[in-house]
């Protein structure tokens, strides 16, 4: 079997494994627990040779990819070839988990980054240091991450199915990767809206398919934003035909995980819990409420935001919360600091300025005064 | 949802399936676009503070009303429909008349206050009409004392300490949470009033925009306007210092 990598030697040699397979004598190349790949397609082709791969099973590849690939150490960035079913093509190596580089062993679990599918899936790189605020939500969050590390222990006594409501650009999703990134584990995520498909009964389809991916996945987060749009209260079911088999869907598929977990978490989002199908809504053993910052939060928010700034800022924490009630920890980032940062870009400028932040925020339109309005 | 839903059924208040009022929670929407308006009561009186942001220069100010006498011992300020607000205030004057020829002594704050409220409640139960799209911050001094209430466009009342409505509601909140406090004396409440409009506007109001009020045992008066504007002067004379915070 001919071979073929992308050789860095100075990157690899800085690890001290002194060469493609070969550990080094002081530094031993680590397991790799989990690789992330990414397929890229053929590196030359045939016109009419199919660009896409489907994937039948995901126990079957990860089977497959360990056979072809055992022994081997593999880096972020790295190009593998496969070397079976469709030699030649291009995997890119986007994630090894711990340590960015790794040795393929018989226990480490390969996850596909597909392309063309309605999920994507990703270990995500933040933590829950990276939240600001939110501290009681953390608190349970930890519990969530003690599972995912330890599915068979805790599995009995931790919450299962996690719902996360409040208002948009309040931290939902960040939450959800955070918890997946502490853990180490992948986020399978799903846009309840995309999950809806163009035909009637598709949802239950795609439902049915995203359980059954994060199952072989396991341990891993099963993320579904926006539920709303597919957890309809049924006396919806006007609006769109299969709302009452969508949902059903779903809570056939919840019961299954409750009863049976086996490692998966299944988190939702959702901006409107009272749209929410009450059976539904009672699936979820935890109900975390985000709301948007206050005062204190707003200020530490803009101090964690303003050491990634890439211009310094001038401004006092303070201040910027203080002007900026009632905006959520989204609106606070775009729509103040980025723009803060644009307008110091703009004149030029070597930091963001009062002015700068003064400027942005008279220019934010609190919703249009009508001339009978006083 | 309600069955075979109409155009025309949007201008009746109705209830939706989980027991909401979705036109009086757009009235509320209403109040949010008007301008600011605030109240605060200490022990010597109660004093409205409002905010008219007139937008152009060819505008007479004095025309924009948003700060009434409804009687010798009682005032008002509205945020929301402009027209909506003259309406309920000419209601509330009437009221106050008529309960003085009535019993021949003035109306207790409240007694005013929940008739208003009873007027507001009317127009979200009946047919082919719409809830007002406004709420009144009424002061006044009665036998009972200084009072301060708050009305939105439902019907509901509660009573305050200091309160806001309109635009700038939440930082001007956020300004009373940190420097109220219940012994403050009148004039401590006028600057305060003042601050609070100021930051409700995000620092962008002028001196000509602002009204004041003040209600106390002698009865209800506007601030004359250079007293207005020397209270001005001082509270965004000293700008908080620039802080430099090495980041980035």
């Amino acid at each position: 079997m001919k071979r073929y990598y992308r050789r860095d030697p100075d990157e690899l040699g800085e690890e001290g494994s002194g060469g493609l397979g070969v550990p080094g004598p002081q530094n031993p190349v680590p397991d790799a627990k989990l690789v992330e790949l990414k397929p890229l397609g053929y590196p030359i082709r045939e016109p009419g040779m199919g660009k896409e791969v489907i994937v039948d099973s995901y126990e079957a590849f990860n089977a497959y990819a360990r056979e072809q690939w055992l022994g081997e150490v593999v880096k972020e960035g790295m190009i593998l070839f496969d070397t079976g079913v469709v030699h030649s093509y291009a995997f890119k190596v986007v994630r090894v988990v711990p340590s960015g580089v790794g040795r393929i062993t018989a226990n480490t679990k390969f996850v596909l980054r597909m392309r063309f599918d309605e999920d994507r899936m990703e270990v995500p790189k933040i933590t829950l240091d990276d939240i600001v605020g939110h501290e009681e939500i953390k608190r349970a969050c930890r519990l969530l991450v003690q599972y995912l590390k330890n599915p068979e222990e805790l599995e009995e006594w931790a919450p299962k199915t996690v719902l996360f409501y409040g208002p948009t650009g309040t931290g939902k999703t960040r939450t959800a990767k955070a918890v997946a990134g502490e853990a180490k584990v992948p986020l399978l995520r799903l846009n309840a809206a995309e999950l809806l498909g163009k035909y009637v009964g598709e949802a239950s389809e795609r439902i049915k398919r995203a359980f059954k991916r994060a199952r072989e996945t396991a341990p891993c987060v099963l993320f579904v934003d926006e539920i709303d749009a597919l957890g309809l209260d049924r006396r919806y079911q006007e609006l769109r035909g299969d709302v009452v088999e969508s949902v059903n869907s779903l809570l056939t598929n919840l019961d299954r995980l409750k009863e049976k977990a086996e490692g998966v978490l299944f988190i939702a989002a959702t901006n409107h819990p009272d749209l929410l199908d009450p059976a539904l809504k009672n699936r979820f053993e935890y109900e975390l409420e985000f709301q948007p910052p206050d005062r204190k939060e707003r200020e530490e928010l803009v101090r964690y935001y303003a050491k990634k700034l890439p211009l310094p800022l001038k401004v006092d924490p303070a201040y910027i919360a203080a002007k900026t009630a009632g905006m959520s920890h989204r609106e606070i980032k775009e729509r103040v600091l980025k723009r803060a940062l644009l307008e110091a870009m703009r004149e030029g400028a070597d930091a963001i300025e009062k002015e700068h932040v003064r400027r942005v925020l008279r220019e934010e339109k609190r919703g249009k005064r009508q001339v009978y309005h006083g | 949802m309600q069955p075979a839903q109409t155009a025309y059924d949007r201008a009746i208040t109705v209830f939706s399936p989980d027991g909401r009022l979705f036109q009086v929670e757009y009235a509320r929407e209403a109040v949010k676009r008007g301008t600011t308006a605030l109240g605060i009561k200490v022990e010597e009186g109660v004093v409205l503070g409002v905010d008219k942001r007139v937008t152009s220069k060819l505008i007479e100010p004095e025309s924009i009303e948003k700060v009434y006498q409804i009687d010798t011992h009682i005032g008002a300020a509205t945020a929301g429909l402009v027209a909506d607000a003259r309406v309920l205030v000419e209601r509330a004057r009437v009221e106050a008349q008529t309960y003085r020829y009535t019993y021949g002594e003035p109306i207790d704050v409240d007694v005013l206050v929940k008739s208003i409220c009873d007027l507001k409640q009317v127009y979200t139960q009946h047919g082919g009409v719409r809830p007002f799209g406004t709420a009144l911050l009424i002061a006044g001094v009665d036998t009972k004392g200084c009072r301060l209430f708050e009305t939105d466009p439902s019907g509901a009342l509660t009573e305050h300490k200091a309160t806001a409505i309109g635009e700038g509601r939440q930082e001007a909140l956020d300004v009373f949470e940190e420097e109220y406090r219940e012994d403050m004396s009148l004039d401590e409440a006028v600057e305060l009033a003042v601050k609070a409009l100021y930051e409700a506007s995000r620092e962008e109001t002028t001196v000509e925009n602002l009204e004041i009020a003040v209600v106390d045992e002698d009865g209800f008066r506007k601030l004359e306007r250079e007293k207005i504007e020397e209270i001005f002067r001082e509270v965004t004379g000293g700008e908080e210092p620039e802080e430099i915070e090495g980041a980035g």
